[in-house]
């Protein structure tokens, strides 16, 4: 009844208002190419990035969404502090480098304690495989499995691989997502 | 204060994202001291940090943003992605040169000091770049130097860069590299040293000439290199405006003012003179090249009038180069009248200094004399006129 009454409303926003706006959360362990996606989706180039200290925080726009973006680094145990940013968030993307198979276990019990976080209980998820150009990049399929997303229960989530550098992928991702958040109207 | 190491950690990274928080621009929504305070809840091994230590942190986060661009430009500074970012949209609103509104106390000051260097660069670019674009924006450079020089008076300035530019094209023949180490400190030597004005005079040669002075010289011809067509309005008006220009250049003073040049600089001249009057003759014979050699003749003529105090200077190449012209010639032309009218001219100018010593000269002029009279004998009645007021040794011109 919630979900046929979001998207109801989200509907008639749609139908109402110019250009939504939709609260997106992208996580994932370092080095996963969290900053790269940011900055490609936002100026269309491959930045030279070094691990992100504090956050960085963008508004992508694309089809007729405007998605703010929110790119949060950082080890697990400083995760408390990210709360103050989840409320709200209609979107998480969590970023896992698809050919780091050693820590692919540490990816799967972030990725899990974050979808036990309250505040991202309405958050669609978006896994993005990245690093699919590089030689030995697990499949989209293996990754699903190892990452244990079929065992997902009352929430939409999606794996899309690609990569951050070439930008292949990104844009289905976001396709993905579009259709399949409850947008806010700003 | 802190019960562990992890507390420090947390605490550490509340902060820098309270920094970012406050002072990105992208971040609509603050964080509140109360925010801040309840985010720091249960770090300190489960329980709280002391209210106060946080408020007053949060309140100097919110008055001074750590930056982590360090004050004094010593070595790499860092900068944020968003800063990268700002700084790439805003340079693409920007126009190119970035205003600065302060008063222009010590403009003087610092044009003088960087004018050379800044000469030097765009020199060395000039030199090694074809790309046609970077050439016109190596020129600009080069003017935008000459009119901050002349607004702030500054010669010398202006001479180093006269005389940068004369280089230039010297390293594109390659031919008088080795002279300008002699070259002395004054300007017009300097300038006659590397001799380029008729060095790319020959703008027919088959490789294009880049140099500034290439282009300069392909001014001075406008009127031959121009295709027959018809020119519009516009390309007459940009063709008086080069022809003004280059007259108000008084590039003969060069020539007329030789001599005050020292003797190495003036072989040089010379030299240069007669090389630039030769080498188009070896590919083709054309008016242009004609005109070309008329040109240097008449400079070299000019030059040799004005020194002909110290003629011993001259007195090899010259020779040798009429010499050349009247017996390489094969028709009768305008270039060998001029040839031994000049000739006659720098010896009857050589009696009158000299009392009529030299006897190469003699020779000289024995040697054009037989080559009038050959000429004569060819039908070539004009020469004997231009002959005829010598005096000397080809007053035996025997056809009327």
């Amino acid at each position: 009844m919630g979900a046929a009454i979001g998207r109801l409303l989200s509907l008639s926003h749609r139908l109402f208002m110019s250009m939504p706006e939709a609260r997106i959360m992208m996580l994932g362990l370092d080095a996963a190419g969290k900053t790269t996606i940011l900055y490609k989706l936002k100026i269309g180039e491959v930045v030279f990035t070094i691990p992100t200290v504090g956050f960085n925080v963008e508004t992508v726009e694309y089809g007729n969404i405007r998605f703010t973006v929110w790119d949060v680094g950082g080890q697990g145990s400083l995760r408390p502090l990210w709360k103050h940013y989840f409320h709200g968030t209609q979107g998480l993307i969590f970023v896992v480098d698809s050919t780091d198979r050693e820590r692919l276990p540490d990816a799967r019990d972030e990725l899990n304690m974050l979808l036990n976080e309250e505040e991202l209980r309405d958050a669609s998820l978006l896994v993005f495989a990245n690093k699919q150009d590089l030689p030995n990049a697990m499949s989209a399929a293996e990754m699903a499995e190892e990452l244990g997303l079929q065992s997902i229960r009352h929430r939409r989530w999606y794996i899309q691989s690609g990569s951050a550098t070439s930008g292949v992928g990104l844009y289905e991702g976001l396709d993905w997502l579009s259709t399949n958040i409850n947008k806010k109207v700003a | 204060m802190f019960v562990n190491r992890d507390a420090a950690l947390v605490l550490s990274n509340s902060v820098i994202l309270l920094n970012t928080d406050q002072h990105n621009v992208r971040v609509k929504k603050k964080m509140t001291e109360e925010d801040f305070i309840r985010n720091n809840r249960h770090i300190n091994g489960g329980t709280d940090l002391p209210r106060e230590f946080l408020s007053e942190l949060y309140y100097s986060i919110c008055r001074n943003e750590i930056r982590t661009i360090p004050e004094q430009g010593a070595g790499r500074s860092e900068m944020s992605f968003t800063r990268w970012v700002n700084l790439m949209w805003k340079s693409r609103r920007t126009s190119k040169y970035i205003a600065c509104d302060t008063y222009p106390f010590f403009d003087h000051d610092m044009f003088s000091a960087m004018a050379g260097s800044a000469v030097a660069a765009i020199s060395v670019v000039f030199d090694n770049v074809e790309h046609e674009e970077v050439l016109t924006v190596c020129i600009d450079g080069f003017l935008s130097v000459a009119k901050l020089a002349a607004f702030y008076h500054h010669a010398n300035v202006l001479n180093d860069l006269v005389v940068a530019l004369c280089l230039l094209p010297a390293r594109f023949t390659g031919d008088t590299a080795d002279d300008q180490d002699s070259s002395s400190d004054l300007l017009p030597s300097k300038l006659a040293t590397s001799a380029v004005v008729p060095q790319v005079l020959p703008v027919s040669t088959p490789k294009k000439s880049y140099g500034l002075m290439g282009r300069f010289s392909q001014l001075l011809y406008l009127d031959a290199e121009e295709p027959r067509s018809q020119p519009t309005e516009e390309q007459l008006a940009a063709q008086r405006n080069a022809a003004e220009t280059v007259k108000k250049c008084q590039i003969g003073t060069i020539f007329t003012g030789s001599k005050f040049l020292q003797a190495v600089s003036l072989s040089d001249l010379a030299s240069a003179l007669i090389q630039a009057a030769d080498r188009p003759q070896k590919i083709t014979s054309s008016r242009n090249d004609e005109c070309t050699a008329v040109f240097c003749l008449e400079l070299l003529i000019t030059v040799s009038l004005n020194n002909i105090d110290r003629i011993f200077l001259l007195r090899q190449g010259v020779y040798e180069h009429i010499a050349h012209i009247v017996q390489s010639t094969v028709m009768p032309c305008n270039l060998v009248e001029k040839a031994v009218f000049g000739l006659l001219l720098i010896c009857q100018r050589n009696e009158c200094v000299f009392n009529g010593a030299a006897p190469s000269l003699a020779m000289v002029l024995r040697t054009v004399g037989e080559e009038v009279k050959m000429w004569g004998m060819a039908g070539a009645g004009k020469l004997s006129l231009v002959a005829g007021p010598a005096g000397g040794g080809v007053g035996s011109t025997g056809v009327a």
